[in-house]
């Protein structure tokens, strides 16, 4: 008996039936689903026991406290330390990148060394030191023949270890990339104090911020804000005041009392704007050239003031007596790139806050002493702090100063962050090795004979020491999280004692016995660490645990106007303020960034759309002048300047600018790193040339600048 | 019965049989299929990478459960121990097995975490808190839901095991047939009697997914 | 119409607009706390992932009357979500005490009809695969599950911190749904630096939100964010748990949901 049809179609139904009846196609369906849910490119979790460790964030400007969550031994995110007296719940949006940075595309994995086609080729740490090593010892042999930058601006060992080795080799051209510090220190030691000023914010009922954005990228911002925070109960009338004078409407402007238009590059004029109206009021200071001083000051009446920074009078006068009014006004001047302001500028605000009689006392202008320095041939801070490398570069390019024979960089980035390309960064090219110590691929590193790989700031030991803003002696460690770092990185102390003992240099002792330890070798983080621990009277323990040691000891000062060099610094300023017609306003924001670590991953979903379309980077007009200058929303223009460059923007209205301002955006226009920064805009640092102005350091401006439709 | 009706219900007969026999075949079949065949077909039996006795590790050494799977003190559980846990006693093998001296050589001596295949392991969008599902939470109510109880009612009872169960994974979705389904966990979360406030329980979505 | 959720708990927010700067740390640390993939390029705002956003607020104004603010938005876990009314399979749902509007991904079929309906513009679509750089994946936490594409996700209020507190409450002998102001805070209110974004239970008179709200309410300078279709074709006010503050009467009118004088 065959199958009839009939017969095969009840076979099929009833297969059909059984099918359904089973879980054939109902299991399989919705395994299909969950199978459709769990592609294996997409990451598992990975469970773990939580520990939290206390840091100090390296990677951030803002120095500040932090509390890293740590999963089954790995680092996962991020948060504040609100013990640490730089530290708050929070920490800043760069800071809160800084766990995920450490799996950052752009991360040197091993040593590299540039082959003759240009291209890098990965090679063995002994391979690397030989190297390095041969050119450290042809550099021992010329006086000055190293070079040695380090983009350290706020830890004492690191900067003590590169300095004593180029001490060891003959070289006493040690720079700090420029910053605020420099300016600072220039300043203070101009009018008479060989300390650092600071600025205790906590105790202040009225915080004056000229050109410094102290609520995001000036200073410990952390800390900043978060004495800002304690003034403001939420919904109540403000018990401090803060008031913030600077070109552009953002940041700290949308929460301080008042916003003041200063055109950037002015605030010493504004500064002695304020003098003048407090000199008038009766404001005098105990010091031995205040009549000239109050010459000075008389030549800057109101009028004069808002016609050269773009203030109106009505504000100026408002401040002065607002500063007239407050127990414990502190002022505080800056740029608003974090670099290149020059000493005028904190000239001008010390002077203010002396003619307020507020130095050195609490919620007022604190001199902080200078860390000991405690290996021999090592550069004090202060000499650290004097040396200029944008002269010192200048000097080169003018063959005033001879070229070295060896750069060795840490942990910076000049050749993206400094300005005046054309010759400073052809007098950086002509040095014949540059050796790069990085953790990330920098546009510096880029460019240079020698890459070997640094532990990032959760991968290695470390310190912080009065970062520029504090109000007292603050000391902390940066400890590792991790047990190793992620890539064939090694410590600093490491990579310079290999290299000195291979090029049979001999390592630099302790200068002083007070700060020897028995049996300990003095060329170590470690050791350097616990040799200033002691001299602090800090418990070494309490610190790499993460607490901060803090004293409040401050430099006996005598202050002085310098009222001659004051004047001399400011002519330069007047005279540009004067015949400009347009003046590049930075924006600096800490989402994107610093020159070292570009733009983090996690920084990009923080760019506006008004800033960043693609690849384009746009600048911020305000209407009238626009109109005054004939561009319309979305328009591209090109900004030429003497300094050589020429960026391409689009421009956005936005009437948070001030008139006659075009604000561009700060810490674009990366060439190296990864996708996450790199080929977005354009680096605004391009823009600017330097002047060295003799005794007073250098000077970041944009000169000759030149506005046209594109 | 006339010819021409015997041969109709003959015919009857025959159409009947000959319809009723391949559906009841195919129908058997099919349900034999999915039934019997399909699951073995569906899992892959799989052992765990290390021979891991709990019988010598409970009754012979007379270790506690909590000793391995214990509530940390921030109220997440421990789960399985880490290579740690077991470096702790077995830093040196403390027997002769082979098994243990293969655990020896391939995991304490690389410090590396033992790729244990969970049986009732849950998927990334599921949260568990084994807290909220402690001793003193159900026993309040449920007296008999003491000790290696409670556990038993999700995991199996392996205190006695002498070898680890074989583990059998879902070819298609790589979790195991012991995986519970939304539907076993709402056997109390959907459970009138534990919803109505008597209990913290709720069948909210939150509750059991992140 | 259906009619505002209550529960005995109910998570909610006070953001103080002005003390907040913009600078986006709560943004990163949302990113950072719940699994959410960086992206290389995020110029299109219509695509970019982020549960929650700072917006800078501008009173209009030229040049120099011009004032600026910043506000940060999470999902506002409405009290009579839109969302939840017209999701298709529950993905999303308030049935929880506390008041956070759940957001299930296994359960989503990527309709956006949820995307739709929000007035706040609080929910993203996952239109790819999440990628992070090789090892990235390692700074993953456990707490939060990956979401594939194809589906919606939003702010939680960082409910998986909530769970943890319970858990700690737990086997420390407490009552987890008594948790002290401060054990349960969303990775975005602890991480401003200036204390804008305050987190409680808005019915614990434990909880300094309780006080903060009620004085600002008191004052008249508390607010909600006006929903534009509220106004317009008359829907009942979504109930958002999330209030905002601020001193300058520009900012509440702009967002023009102002909250009436209490009587106290």
């Amino acid at each position: 008996m065959g199958l009839s049809r009939r017969g095969f179609l009840a076979l099929a139904a009833g297969a059909v039936a059984g099918a359904l009846a089973s879980p054939i196609v109902w299991k399989t369906l919705d395994d299909v689903t969950i199978w459709t849910q769990n592609w294996p490119w997409i990451p598992r979790l990975k469970p773990g026991e939580n520990t939290f460790l206390a840091t100090t964030t390296k990677m951030c400007p803002s120095s500040a406290g932090t509390i890293v969550r740590i999963v089954g031994g790995r680092p996962v995110t991020i948060a504040g330390n609100p013990e640490h007296p730089l530290g708050s719940n929070g920490v800043t949006a760069l800071a809160g990148a800084e766990v995920q940075m450490l799996y950052s595309p752009s991360r040197v994995k091993t040593p590299l060394k540039r082959m003759p086609d240009g291209n890098f080729q990965s090679i063995s740490w002994d391979e690397a030191i030989t190297l390095l090593a041969g050119h450290l010892k042809n550099a021992s042999r010329t006086k000055d023949s190293l070079l040695c930058i380090s983009g350290d601006q706020h830890g004492v060992t690191a900067n003590e270890l590169l300095s004593a080795c180029a001490g060891a080799c003959g070289s006493s051209r040690f720079f700090l990339m420029p910053g605020e510090i420099q300016p600072a220190a220039r300043a203070a030691r101009l009018m008479g104090a060989d300390a650092q000023p600071g600025y205790d914010l906590e105790k202040s009922d009225y915080v004056l911020m000229i050109g410094a954005n102290a609520l995001e990228t000036w200073g410990p911002v952390i800390r900043n804000r978060r004495a800002f925070a304690e003034g403001r109960p939420h919904g109540e009338p403000p018990a401090t005041t803060w008031t913030y004078c600077s070109a552009t409407q953002v940041s700290s402007a949308a929460a301080v009392n008042s916003w003041v238009p200063v055109a950037a590059g002015t605030e010493a004029v504004f500064a002695l704007g304020l003098a003048h109206l407090l000199i008038k009021n009766g404001y005098a200071a105990n010091a031995p050239d205040i009549a000239g001083f109050a010459a000075l000051a008389a030549e800057f009446p109101p009028q004069r003031v808002s016609a050269l920074t773009g203030a109106p009078e009505a504000l100026l006068r408002k401040t002065a007596v607002e500063l007239a009014a407050s127990a414990q006004p502190i002022v505080l001047a800056g740029s608003q790139n974090n670099s290149g302001a020059p000493a005028a500028t904190v000239m001008a605000a010390i002077a203010l806050n002396m003619l307020l009689g507020v130095v050195n006392k609490e919620g007022g202008l604190t001199f902080l002493p200078w860390p000991a320095t405690l290996l021999e041939h090592a550069l004090p801070r202060a000499r650290q702090l004097e040396n200029d490398l944008c002269a010192e570069l200048a000097a080169i390019a003018a063959g005033k100063s001879p070229t070295p024979n060896l750069a060795l960089i840490y942990d910076a980035n000049p050749v993206y962050a400094l300005p005046d390309k054309h010759k400073l960064l052809k007098a950086y090219a002509s040095i014949p090795f540059k050796a790069c110590i990085t953790p990330l691929m920098t546009e510096t590193a880029m460019a240079s004979d020698l890459v070997l790989p640094l532990p990032m700031g959760l991968e290695r030991l470390d310190d912080v020491c009065n970062p520029y803003g504090c109000g007292k002696n603050v000391y902390s460690l940066c400890v590792p999280v991790l047990p190793a770092p992620l890539t064939d990185a090694r410590p600093l102390d490491a990579i310079l004692s290999a290299t000195l003992a291979q090029a049979q240099i001999a390592l630099p002792n302790f200068a002083d016995q007070e700060a020897a330890l028995t049996g300990t070798k003095p060329f170590t983080i470690r050791s350097l660490i616990a040799a200033r621990a002691q001299k602090m009277h800090a418990k070494e323990q309490e610190l790499l645990k993460g607490a901060a040691h803090t004293d409040e000891t401050l430099a006996p000062v005598s202050l002085r106007f310098a009222t001659d060099i004051l004047q001399k610094a400011i002519k330069p300023l007047i005279q540009s303020a004067a015949s400009e017609t347009v003046r590049i306003a930075p924006m600096t924001r800490m989402a994107l960034g610093t020159p070292d670590t570009a733009i983090p991953p996690f920084g990009v979903k923080l760019i506006r759309a008004s800033e960043l379309k693609g690849t384009e980077l746009f600048a911020l007009v305000n209407s009238n002048t626009a109109a005054r200058l004939g561009l319309t929303p979305g328009c591209r223009v090109r900004l030429c300047a003497d300094s050589g460059a020429s960026l391409e923007l689009g421009v956005n209205i936005y009437d948070g600018v001030m008139d006659n301002a075009i604000a561009v955006p700060n810490g674009y226009g990366h060439t190296a790193f990864d996708a996450f920064s790199r080929g977005k805009g354009r680096n605004l640092a391009d823009l600017y040339s330097v002047a060295v102005q003799e005794g007073l350091g250098s000077e970041w401006k944009v000169a000759g600048l030149r506005l046209e439709r594109a | 019965m006339s010819d021409s009706e015997a041969r109709v219900s003959g015919k009857r007969n025959g159409m009947f049989l000959s319809t009723a026999v391949p559906f009841l075949v195919g129908l058997v079949v099919l349900l034999g299929f999915g039934w019997i065949v399909f699951p073995g077909l569906l899992y892959e039996k799989k052992e765990q990478p290390v021979a891991f006795s709990h019988k010598t590790h409970v009754q012979d050494q007379g270790m506690a459960c909590t000793e391995c799977h214990f509530l940390r003190k921030d109220g997440s559980f421990a789960g399985l121990p880490d290579i740690d846990s077991c470096a702790s006693c077995h830093a040196a093998p403390l027997g002769d097995t082979e098994a243990e001296n293969l655990f020896f050589a391939d995991y304490i001596e690389k410090n590396k975490p033992v790729p244990w295949l969970v049986y009732a392991k849950q998927p990334d969008n599921v949260f568990f808190s084994h807290a909220a599902h402690s001793e003193e939470v159900c026993g309040t109510c449920h007296a008999e839901l003491a000790g290696p109880a409670l556990c038993a009612t999700c995991h199996m009872d392996m205190q006695n095991m002498d070898t680890p169960p074989v583990h059998e994974q879902n070819i298609l979705t790589a979790y195991s047939k012991q995986t519970m389904k939304m539907e076993y966990c709402e056997r109390c979360h959907a459970n009138p009697g534990h919803t109505d406030g008597s209990t913290r329980a709720s069948n909210a979505c939150f509750v059991c997914h992140k | 119409m259906t009619a505002a959720k209550n529960f005995a708990i109910t998570w909610g927010m006070v953001i103080d607009v002005d003390k907040c700067t913009g600078c986006g740390a709560c943004m990163v640390a949302c990113q950072a706390e719940n699994n959410i993939a960086p992206a290389t390029d995020a110029s299109d705002k219509l695509k970019a992932l982020n549960w929650l956003v700072v917006y800078e607020l501008a009173n209009k104004k030229p040049f120099p009357e011009h004032d600026v603010a910043y506000l940060p938005r999470p999902c506002q876990q409405c009290g009579n979500p839109p969302c939840v009314s017209v999701c298709p399979v529950t993905a999303t749902d308030k049935n929880e005490e506390g008041g956070i509007v759940s957001q299930v991904t296994p359960r989503c079929i990527g309709c956006r009809y949820c995307m739709a309906a929000c007035p706040f513009h609080a929910r993203y679509f996952n239109w790819f695969d999440p990628v992070w750089p090789k090892g990235m994946e390692k700074t993953l936490t456990p707490d939060v599950s990956v979401r594939p594409r194809g589906v919606v996700e939003k702010c939680t209020f960082c409910h998986h911190r909530w769970m943890a507190a319970k858990d700690k409450a737990i086997v420390e002998g407490r009552n987890p749904n008594e948790l002290a102001d401060g054990e349960y805070v969303p990775a975005c209110a602890q991480m401003c630096p200036n204390g804008a974004i305050v987190f409680g239970d808005l019915k614990n008179s434990d909880h300094a939100i309780y006080q903060i709200l009620r004085a600002a309410s008191a004052k008249g300078i508390a607010f909600q964010l006006l929903s534009r279709t509220h106004k317009k074709d008359r829907r009942p006010n979504p109930e958002p748990q999330v209030y905002y503050l601020s001193r300058r009467k520009w900012v509440r009118d702009l967002a023009s949901f102002r909250l009436p004088k209490t009587r106290d």
